[in-house]
């Protein structure tokens, strides 16, 4: 949530969201309203991340994490509907910032406790739980589709040993052989430095 | 009939639970009165003890369980994050 002016360039994401100019004194009543819902939702996972760090409960971390996801996007948001004072331009890059930083935690938050619901129900709880193993996966299956669309090259090597790197890095955590562990983040860490080493000498 | 799921933190709450109504129990006697498997019983009592929540008492050559002030302050946490996930949804 923010004001626009009539003429001003929007960032691209925002362009969908942002169809007319809001009223600042409305912006502000919604930002505070945000920002008491990401209070609540922020006590709550403090209260669910407090149990799990003693009991060990899958069902505390991801349903904590989620609500700590969710909290400091509406917490986000707030801030941002709060900086809507007339006139103070400076706070356009900061709030369109927050805003995107907002909707990315919260899709992850949602997704998580969607996840966490369904896992919940199915009992597999423990398997979807395990942040560090979904975050390898994720990821591997993100760079090894990126491959797919960089040029020939080693573009493309790098973002295959980034993947493979993640994939091996899941497949660690999974089977618990925490040796193979450290292979996959060499892999990965090779992988990044010929991407970044090939764009640098651009 | 069938009996209603209960998860692991169900699960450690009635065991803790039983334990503050008996005062003291062996692991069988806390498999009876909680209704947990032996199996499953052993290792969260196994747990419970390594973190402090639970006093081991050896008498006669039977192992007792007694719950420490720990363990009755974890009590009243498990309560309130049950029944804050039971009203999300949750089957805790």
């Amino acid at each position: 949530m923010r004001t626009v002016e009539r003429g001003e360039v929007l960032w691209h994401w925002e362009r969908p969201r942002v169809s007319y100019v809001f009223p600042p004194a409305a912006l502000f009543v919604v930002g505070i309203l945000h920002l008491i819902s990401a209070a609540l939702a922020l006590a709550i996972a403090y209260r669910l991340l407090r149990t799990y760090s003693t009991t060990r409960q899958p069902l505390l971390l991801s349903v904590g994490v989620s609500f700590a996801l969710i909290g400091f996007a509406y917490a986000f948001a707030g801030v941002s509907g709060v900086l809507a004072v007339p006139g103070a331009h400076w706070a356009k890059p900061i709030q369109a910032f927050l805003l995107l930083t907002s909707c990315i935690l919260s899709t992850f938050g949602y997704v998580l406790l969607l996840m966490s619901y369904v896992a919940n129900r199915l009992g597999v709880l423990a398997f979807v739980a395990h942040p560090l193993y979904w975050s390898d996966v994720v990821s591997a299956i993100a760079l090894v589709l990126s491959s797919a669309f960089a040029p020939r090259g080693r573009f493309r090597v790098g973002y295959v040993c980034m993947g493979l790197g993640h994939l091996i890095r899941a497949v660690s955590l999974r089977l618990g052989v925490l040796d193979v562990y450290v292979v996959g983040d060499l892999l990965k860490v090779f992988g990044v430095l010929v991407i970044l080493a090939h764009v640098m000498s651009r | 009939m069938r009996r209603k799921y209960r998860g692991t933190i169900s699960l450690i709450l009635d065991i803790l639970n039983t334990l503050r109504k008996l005062g003291k129990a062996t692991a069988s006697e806390l498999s009876y009165g909680s209704r947990v498997p032996y199996d499953r019983l052993k290792p969260i009592l196994k747990e419970l003890t390594a973190k402090g929540y639970l006093i081991v008492e050896e008498s006669e050559g039977r192992s007792y369980y007694k719950l420490s002030e720990k363990g009755t302050r974890l009590i009243e946490e498990l309560e309130r994050v049950k029944s804050m996930l039971e009203d999300l949804g949750f089957k805790p």
